[in-house]
């Protein structure tokens, strides 16, 4: 257990290290600086104390004292340069290292299947990318310097007090390793609370994304206050994450200064019983014992520090372990090596299920056993109740999920086997959760296929019928719509998918409910105009409504997972069965309630229009 | 159609320089941390006891003990013994203070970040929705999470050194002067290329960070995109070109950083610089006087000793400039959302209720509205809806039947004309209490991730779980949630993929019945609907709709039917009204709209 703990740990490591070993020129730089610098950091204190020894010796050291005060402005010009290359190399590092890790989740997210997508929140994924990542920074760009600048001060002071005083150098070689075990206690307490406060934080992230997306909802329901409380508990619980972890810290930062000072105390009493020796030099013990004192003291802010660069240590590590839990997670739907690339003008279009049965993750299944064959060409319309299985079918052919058994086949030949970039550049699909992108109108449009001419656009437009209120905006096709720009309705994002649908041309298009939020004429118009598009193609067409179904060759009807009825219009109605009573329920709200004659005559319309 | 907004692809809250001073944002800052001025004093106190510590601290060494060292006097109270003694016991004191002190700062630090992250949060649920439909997702999550983050870093690591330091530099320049008052000037000599080297920087490093904080921005919402959008981007095997956009960002966000970086690293190393030249400075000087006769050379010693104490806070800060500027950019950015007036305001002290008794009544009051004051979605329109009127809204996209809704919910207010209920002007009234009497059924159907029983019961918490079967039950919504692995249990995750989108309307259906409101709004709310769902939908409002006022926005036949009165709406005025068979006879734009099904009907 603890084996394979350590392993996990030892592989995080290892996983920074690659990163980090990009920018191998910087961190040779930065250990070069690093050394220079502790190298003149440790020669200052000997000076000073040299420079007190002159005085102290003779009455005429003038000389001797402007010679040292020289070197120390000479020496602290280039500690300065190696300062700002050790300072400098570390922020570069991190930024380095993190512009790299952000691209790798971005890419991580962009391949991960849709199960990924279904499980895990904006806001989480979010959090991953900016507080993580940043957590990472912070270590590195800041942490990584000061900790090699510490710990190569640490042993460069213990290497100046052998050179100065062997009293006192044995003094500071015991308490330094007690220092460092004391921090290392420090870190492993303080872990725990750090990890849990990044998961908090995660919480915290997801919260106000839901928020921000559900405000009008929120507003709607006068429910600000509610939302408030909820914020407020995951709020409180990162404070009070972060709170543990500040107990403590006030045990043991205060702790590590008490130990370097009681150091410092004991290199004084030390230097005044080596001064009690007649033999002894008491200017040459007082020149070395304030040497001692500015070398401790250049361990005493660092120290001081030592608590916050573990928390920053730790902070860090914790955020790459949660960034390395979305770029090595695996991938479920990916190319098997043996996936062949389908080209677009062999594809005849034909779709075949094969006894398909699926399930979202553990949860009851909801297609038990589709068999059916569309034909190349085929206008096939899928009809059922709300939550029968229309659209997870839909979903399997462009492999947005796997089958849990059985097979879907695309001219004869199993999705699983067709690359995925050639699979799904070949199937047009409009969901019916249309999302935008903030970009003009024109660049959505244009989405899947991104140079194609204005006209193009515009043509695509005309066929969805979205022209019509694309012109009447001041930018036109540059409008912007998405988030920051012009909200569009249900009905007019529902036509922009459309178009972006029907400009990638192709051989096979889904149709997923997408003209439920557009009125009636526009409707059929946009119908009469599809007609020519989905010739030579492959449709299938996902529909609540019967007027959607004038242009299907053929009707499926789904209930609860399975196909119940298929045919044409006029041989489910002769059947009686469920069609029909889809059918007539359509109809017959307005019987009941209107009440008015013309109801049979509408009936016979919507007859009429699905001839 | 809605335009939102200014369609500036500027944010309008992004701006080149801080738009507050320091000392505005300090002032801002403190009357947060005044809250907690308990801990506060706590701190006080134990960084008065710190800096006595300093002070008495080296005089005891390198003064005392220095000099015992020299005159080889060790023993007794005067000698090395009793200096490190009482040094040691100092310090042992120092430290029940010193962690006193860290847990204080600690706590003072954490809830004020507490409060000001909840205090932007609260903000975020006053401000209106045009405040939203002019900025992304992601852009207001930063300010949220980044900017507040930001922000901590500095009250937790760097405000504790930097009072401590404060503190210790006050109560050090007087031992300073007290020892000599030539040395003290000689020692502070580098105040002036320090005050030159800062101002040098500032404006600099300061634009550097606003550019930070931007572009940590931009990075935020195009991540909040990418994610959001990824199921368009793979259909459409576009993941490639979208790293690639997401990358051009963040290597900007990459430039501008090493940018400010080196700005600061530069800033630092200049400092340690001048320190040095300082404590060169003294040395040499101090010597003369030593030669002189003026000063002992202990004095020396104690005055390097406690130039050092002076510089490390100072270093402190430069080597934490980074973070300092991060922070305070942050919180002007954080300061600026608070400060965000709200467009649509509720009123200052309103008694107003509305009369819970009946249903409520809508007037639109020559309403004319744009959401920019040079493009009118409504002209001047004039409605009145009675009380338990039922009113079907119909009209191509653009017409202005959002809009209609958007006013009665008051996320917008009008330029010019009033909209009313039961007779008050809705500015007059307070959100909740006009806004708690009615419900929307939303285009888009959103839910929270939280289980079914949650989402139905938003916004009425008091409803029993057997009330929202019983009405479930009575809607024929309890079918398909009865189906569902944990029934009315059953989270609906983010993107409620669980859920179909005709389940999702159902739920939305569900939720705003159930809160009995006097007024309620169907805004094309049932699109996703199968037939059969649509009849019991419908069969169900029909009963619901009794003793309350509705407005029906729909494309659909069947659901129009429903209502007392259908107005259509062409670009922003009211085309025609009146019953269904009506305007069917009129022959006019409604005939025309659904023609469809009449010509043929005509043709018979």
């Amino acid at each position: 257990m603890s084996v394979l703990k350590n392993r996990i740990q030892f592989e995080k490591y290892r996983k920074l290290a690659d990163y980090c070993l990009k920018y191998r020129r910087t961190i040779v730089i930065m250990l070069a600086s690093g050394v220079a610098l502790t190298g003149l950091q440790v020669a200052i204190p000997l000076l000073i104390g040299n420079a007190v020894t002159i005085i102290l010796a003779s009455k005429n050291a003038i000389h001797g004292v402007l010679m040292i005060s020289l070197e120390i402005i000479g020496l602290s010009a280039a500690s300065a340069v190696f300062q700002y290359s050790l300072g400098y190399g570390g922020q570069y590092l991190g930024q380095k290292v993190i512009y790299d890790m952000r691209n790798k989740l971005f890419i991580a997210i962009q391949g991960q299947s849709f199960s990924f997508h279904d499980k895990n929140q904006t806001g989480q994924l979010m959090a991953r990318a900016t507080g993580d990542v940043e957590a990472v920074r912070r270590f590195l760009a800041f942490g990584s310097a000061q900790i090699l600048g510490q710990v190569l001060l640490m042993i460069g002071v213990t290497i100046a007090f052998w050179f100065l005083n062997v009293e006192l150098a044995a003094i500071v070689t015991v308490i330094l390793p007690i220092v460092i075990y004391i921090a290392w206690r420090f870190s492993q307490t303080q872990a725990p609370f750090w990890r849990k406060a990044r998961i908090n934080y995660g919480n915290i992230n997801s919260v106000l994304q839901e928020n921000i997306t559900g405000m009008k909802i929120v507003r709607a329901f006068s429910a600000e206050e509610k939302e408030i409380q909820k914020f407020d508990a995951v709020n409180t619980e990162y404070r009070d994450d972060l709170i543990g972890a500040a107990k403590v810290r006030s045990f043991y930062t205060p702790l590590l200064t008490l130990v370097i000072s009681l150091t410092l105390a004991a290199l004084y009493f030390s230097a005044g019983t080596q001064s009690l020796a007649l033999s002894s030099n008491t200017v040459l013990i007082a020149g070395e014992i304030t040497s001692a004192a500015f070398l401790i003291g250049l361990l005493l802010g660092p120290v001081r520090f030592l608590g916050q660069l573990i928390l920053i240590f730790q902070n860090g590590m914790a955020g790459f372990e949660r960034v390395l839990q979305i770029t090595d997670a695996s991938v479920e739907i990916v190319d098997r090596s043996d996936a062949v690339d389908l080209k677009a003008e062999e594809i005849k279009g034909e779709i075949t299920f094969e006894n398909v049965r699926f399930g979202y993750g553990q949860d009851r299944e909801i297609l038990k056993g589709i068999d059916f064959r569309i034909e190349p060409g085929e206008i096939v319309a899928f009809l059922g109740a709300s939550g029968s299985g229309k659209t997870t079918l839909a979903n399997l052919v462009p492999r947005f999920y796997d089958v849990t058994s059985g097979r879907v086949l695309i001219d004869r030949k199993d999705v699983r086997e067709i690359k995925l970039k050639s699979l799904r550049s070949n199937i047009g699909i409009v969901s019916q959760d249309i999302f935008l992108f903030s970009a003009s109108v024109r660049a959505n449009i244009s989405y899947g296929k991104w140079n194609t001419p204005l006209e193009r656009v515009i043509e695509a437009a005309k066929i969805a019928r979205a022209d019509e209120f694309v012109d009447r905006f001041p930018e036109k096709y540059e409008t912007l719509v998405g988030e920051r720009g012009i909200t569009l309705s249900g009905g007019q994002k529902q036509r922009i998918a459309i178009a972006r649908t029907i400009i990638t041309d192709p051989r096979i298009l889904i149709l997923d409910d997408s003209l439920s939020s557009v009125d009636v004429e526009t409707e059929f118009a946009i119908q009469d105009a599809l007609k020519t598009v989905v010739q030579g193609r492959t449709t299938v067409m996902i529909t609540q409504r019967l007027s959607t179904l004038r242009l299907a060759t053929r009707i499926v009807v789904f209930d609860n997972g399975k196909i119940v009825e298929q045919g044409k219009h006029d041989e489910l109605l002769a059947r009686n069965g469920s069609y029909a009573r889809l059918y007539y329920s359509q109809l017959a709200p307005q019987e009941k309630l209107a009440g008015q004659e013309e109801e049979l005559e509408m009936t016979e319309t919507s007859s009429q229009i699905l001839r | 159609m809605t335009v939102a907004g200014n369609l500036n692809k500027q944010d309008p809250g992004e701006r080149k320089f801080r738009k507050y001073g320091d000392r505005v944002l300090l002032r801002r800052l403190i009357s947060y941390m005044l809250v907690y001025r308990k801990d506060f004093a706590v701190v006080g106190a134990s960084l008065i006891f710190a800096a006595a510590v300093g002070v008495i601290g080296p005089y005891l060494l390198a003064i005392v003990a220095l000099n015992d060292i020299v005159t080889r006097r060790f023993f007794g109270f005067t000698g090395v013994a009793g200096a490190v003694s009482a040094y040691v016991v100092l310090y042992l004191l120092n430290y029940f203070s010193d962690n006193k002190r860290t847990y204080h700062m600690q706590i003072m630090g954490q809830n004020v970040i507490q409060d000001i992250r909840r205090d932007s949060f609260e903000k975020l649920q006053r401000l209106s929705p045009s405040y939203y439909s002019t900025r992304e997702t992601g852009r207001i999550m930063s300010y949220i999470t980044n900017d507040v983050d930001a922000l901590s870093d500095f009250m937790t690591f760097q405000l504790p050194a930097v009072l401590a330091g404060l503190i210790l530099i006050v109560s050090i320049v007087p031992t300073m002067l007290y020892f000599n008052f030539t040395l003290t000037f000689v020692a502070f000599a580098v105040i002036p290329p320090l005050v030159v080297l800062t101002l040098a920087f500032q404006g600099r490093i300061q634009s550097s960070f606003v550019e930070t904080r931007k572009k940590i921005a931009i990075v935020t919402s195009k991540l909040q995109e990418g994610i959001a959008g990824v199921k368009v981007t793979q259909s459409f095997t576009e993941e490639q070109r979208v790293s690639e956009d997401f990358d051009a960002v963040n290597q900007e966000n990459l430039e501008t950083n090493l940018h400010a970086n080196k700005l600061t690293s530069l800033f630092s190393a200049l400092i340690q610089l001048i320190e040095a030249g300082g404590i060169a400075f003294v040395i040499w000087y101090g010597t003369t006087e030593v030669i002189r006769g003026q000063v002992t050379p202990e004095i020396v010693v104690a005055f390097l000793l406690y130039m050092n104490s002076f510089f490390t806070p100072i270093i402190q800060l430069t080597t934490f400039y980074n973070s300092y500027q991060s922070a305070v950019t942050g919180l002007d950015r954080v300061i600026q959302l608070m400060d965000t007036s709200i467009e649509v305001p509720a009123p200052k002290e309103s008694n107003l209720a509305l009369d819970n008794s009946k249903a409520i009544e809508i007037e639109f009051d020559h309403v004319t509205f744009g959401y920019t004051n040079d493009l009118p979605v409504i002209k001047d329109l004039n409605l009145k809806i009675a009380s338990e009127e039922v009113v079907a809204i119909v009209g191509h996209t653009g017409a202005g039947k959002s809009s209609i809704v958007n006013l009665i919910l008051r996320f917008y207010d009008p330029q010019q004309g009033r909209v009313m209920m039961n007779g008050i002007d809705l500015r007059e009234i307070d959100f909740s209490k006009f806004r708690d009497k009615l419900s929307l059924v939303p285009q888009d159907p959103f839910l929270f991730q939280a289980t079914i029983f949650e989402n139905i019961r938003y916004g009425k918490e008091d409803v029993t779980d057997q009330q929202i079967i019983d009405l479930c039950k009575r809607l024929g919504v309890d079918d398909f949630i009865g189906h569902l692995q944990e029934g009315y249990n059953t989270l609906v995750n983010e993107s409620a993929t669980n859920l179909s989108m005709g389940q999702k309307q159902m739920v939305c259906f569900a939720r705003a019945i159930i809160r009995e409101p006097k007024l309620l709004i169907m805004d094309e709310a049932t699109s996703g609907l199968d037939p059969i769902a649509e009849l019991q939908l419908q069969r169900a409002l029909a009963i619901s709709l009794k003793g309350r006022t509705a407005i029906i926005i729909a494309h659909r036949l069947s659901t129009i039917r429903l209502a007392d009165r259908i107005i259509v709406m062409r670009d922003g005025e009211i085309a025609e009204e009146g019953s269904f068979a009506e305007l069917n006879a009129r022959n006019g734009l409604f005939s025309k709209m659904y023609a469809m099904q009449f010509q043929l009907r005509q043709s018979q």
